[in-house]
């Protein structure tokens, strides 16, 4: 028993760890990783495509780009999760959408609008990122002989990497934190799970706490992977630059 | 070796090269210099095509840079050029900094390049630094190992936008050393700067520029003791006085 | 699959005026929301970006804390929280729009204070030791000499927290708060035009965040010493 203003709440943490309780939330955490994942490799994917076409001085490149980053990374996820959910499928070719329901639509609309949504906000770290490096770097790979090319592969990717990762990775735990808005498309994730417990035991605040819990350790171990990562790479004797603003 | 045939240049409405004709014969050494703004630096980046020309022609080593069929990357990987602020790659250690091209761009082998790389270094005079990362040299030593890159492409041309400009006073001399050696083996050589000592001793020309125009073109000992134009006058005795 | 954009106009008070302004019956709405969420999380912020940055552990230690937890959980959860905690705690239930907004400046104020400590400690070391030494006072130090530089440093990056916030609005939507994302949901169900209304309402969402991300590229490019033209 645990009085609040004279009001009672009855705390009853065992309910977590009852069956079926404990499998939705075992089987939610491996959806919201797996939904996590997927999204996140194609986001980079995406990211690193048009965050690399925006900085090239050939206009039409640089206008598709543009138009990517910024019309999916100023419109909120929850819409492009209900559009590509609801909305989408309709207008896609009879095998697309086939293939969607075959292989449970809620879940791959999921991963379109995530990866998408995320791909843009990422082609902005990575745009920021290859033009944090001084325009000379590219001179000196260019009179060098090498091609523009390999001067991207060999010397301004490398470098903007280094610069890209302490925000990419503040993004990365944006969408993983993301994730779970698509229980409001019906994806059996963390949070979805959390709900159902809480539908059929009463006991919001546990199941609630518990998601959080999960989300606060998972966050907390990537980025401190991600710390190791920074570190390990570090370019020697350059300091590394100053805390920067997140999002 | 290098031949510049009624050039024009402009930045938006800004005419920075005036109509230039110049020519440069192999084992030349030419030093230009002027004012700030006067188009010395963009006559050299146009040379390996980091600016475009609007019209004109540039003829390099018998090919000309406005050619259709102009390979550019070729072309740039037989003339080394040396920036005034270095421009080393911070993720590369300098010898690393050293092979990228010739493995990527001449197809060496990493062993032969890595060979390469090593002697360059001893002839800069950096032997010991092979390992480090260019944030851990003084600005001497980085720019000694920004020549030793641009030479191991074995360049037939060397181009250097003021290569001691960026320079605290006592590490200027430890790179011009290197460019004066260089010189003297008869490499090909367009030097932009302001030390007029090492313009004295080592060039075969002198180019004065002002306002997009070359003013004066002069061997050096005719340059600072009969300079024919009244701004390289001034010039002259506003940089030989400090 | 043909495309019924007829939908858009037929609807338009309602998304507009309900959904956006916050005009009607069901209250809510996005800017009414937004505007006092955008505030009031600035207030938290500052608050919590400077009790991060305090010498005393007992306001230091709760900030850290404060804010790490925030950071690390989703919106989604936090909103839940409220929705559910709210009431036990009142004992009655409380409108959507007051659940939301609580939970949005809390959640909020933990990435502003983030943002106002970056900004600080951005501003050069010697200018604290400057000011120290000429005998002001803290408060003096903070408000006259460290914060209008520090502002000055952290505008773009507010400006980006805003942006993110405007969006995070249609988080309401998902506990029933009569947003332009639940209009637009309302309005979808109703005409079976799925397609027609999410992308509308993804360019009315649109206009507005884009208009915002470009006056912070605007501050950006005033304020950077910026090497390229």
């Amino acid at each position: 028993m645990f009085g609040l203003f004279g009001l009672s709440y009855e705390f009853r943490w065992s309910v977590l760890w009852v069956d079926p309780h404990l499998t939705w939330l075992l089987n939610g955490l491996s959806t919201t990783l797996r939904l996590a994942a997927i999204s996140w490799i194609i986001a980079v994917l995406l990211g690193i495509i048009f965050g690399a076409m925006r900085t090239v001085s050939f206009r039409p490149a640089h206008a598709i780009a543009t138009v990517y980053v910024e019309f999916f990374r100023n419109v909120p996820l929850l819409v492009w999760l209900f559009f590509w959910y609801f909305g989408a499928p309709e207008v896609f070719p009879e095998f697309l959408k086939q293939w969607f329901i075959r292989h449970g639509i809620e879940f791959w609309s999921g991963v379109a609008a995530i990866s998408i949504y995320h791909g843009s906000r990422l082609a902005e770290v990575i745009r920021s990122g290859i033009q944090a490096i001084p325009k000379t770097q590219l001179e000196a790979g260019l009179s060098s002989g090498l091609s523009v090319i390999e001067t991207y592969r060999l010397i301004l990717i490398p470098v903007a990497l280094r610069l890209i990762v302490p925000p990419a990775t503040n993004e990365s735990l944006n969408l993983l934190k993301n994730t779970s808005l698509a229980m409001t498309i019906g994806v059996a994730e963390l949070t979805f799970a959390a709900r159902q417990i809480e539908t059929y035991t009463a006991k919001a605040v546990e199941a609630l706490t518990a998601a959080a819990l999960i989300y606060l350790v998972l966050c907390l171990t990537i980025s401190m992977i991600m710390n190791k990562i920074e570190r390990k790479y570090a370019i020697p004797g350059l300091i590394a630059r100053g805390t920067g603003a997140e999002h | 070796m290098i031949e510049f045939r009624g050039v024009n240049k402009w930045f938006g409405s800004l005419h920075v090269l005036k109509d230039i004709n110049l020519a440069i014969k192999q084992r030349e050494v030419v030093v230009v210099c002027g004012p700030s703004g006067s188009g010395k630096s963009t006559l050299i980046r146009c040379i390996n095509r980091l600016e475009r020309i609007q019209n004109g022609e540039i003829i390099v080593d018998g090919i000309s840079l406005s050619g259709k069929k102009t390979d550019i990357t070729k072309l740039r990987a037989e003339v080394g050029m040396v920036f005034q602020q270095f421009n080393l790659y911070p993720h590369k250690t300098a010898l690393e900094n050293i092979i990228l091209a010739p493995i990527w761009v001449r197809k060496q082998s990493r062993a032969k390049a890595l060979k390469i790389g090593k002697d360059l270094m001893a002839k800069v005079g950096i032997p010991d630094k092979l390992d480090s990362y260019p944030a851990q040299l003084s600005g001497g030593q980085q720019q000694r190992v920004a020549i030793a890159r641009a030479l191991a492409m074995q360049p037939k041309i060397m181009l250097f936008d003021e290569p001691t400009s960026a320079l605290d006073p006592e590490m200027i001399n430890e790179v011009l050393d290197v460019m004066t050696n260089l010189a003297r083996e008869g490499m090909t050589m367009i030097v932009i700067t302001h030390e007029m000592g090492f313009a004295h001793r080592v060039s075969t020309r002198i180019i004065f520029m002002d306002e997009g125009q070359i003013l004066e073109d002069e061997s050096p000992e005719l340059f600072f003791t009969q300079p024919k134009n009244e701004r390289t006058r001034f010039f002259l005795s506003k940089i030989l006085t400090h | 699959m043909s495309f019924d954009w007829s939908v858009i106009f037929s609807n338009a008070k309602f998304l507009l005026l309900q959904g956006l302004v916050g005009i009607g019956v069901y209250g809510g709405g996005t800017l009414r929301l937004a505007i006092p969420a955008i505030l009031l999380g600035f207030v938290i912020g500052i608050i919590l970006g400077l009790a991060r940055m305090a010498n005393r552990p007992w306001i230091h230690y709760p900030a850290v804390l404060y804010i790490e937890l925030i950071r690390g959980v989703p919106l989604i959860i936090v909103i839940f929280w409220f929705w559910f905690l709210v009431p036990v705690i009142i004992g009655r239930p409380i409108p959507e729009y007051w659940v939301a907004l609580t939970a949005f400046v809390i959640f909020e104020g933990a990435y502003i204070g983030e943002i106002i400590r970056a900004g600080i400690q951005s501003v050069p070391k010697g200018q604290v030791e400057a000011a120290t030494a000429s005998g002001l006072s803290y408060a003096h130090i903070m408000f006259d000499v460290i914060l209008p530089q520090a502002i000055r440093n952290m505008i773009p990056a507010l400006v980006t927290q805003f942006i993110v916030l405007f969006k995070d609005t249609s988080l309401a939507s998902i506990i029933g708060m009569m947003d332009l994302t639940k209009a637009a949901q309302t309005v979808s169900e109703r005409e079976l035009r799925p397609f027609e209304m999410y992308l509308f309402i993804a360019v009315v969402y649109w206009i507005f965040t884009y208009s915002m991300s470009r006056v912070a590229h605007r501050l950006e490019v005033r304020m950077s010493p910026d090497r390229r033209p």
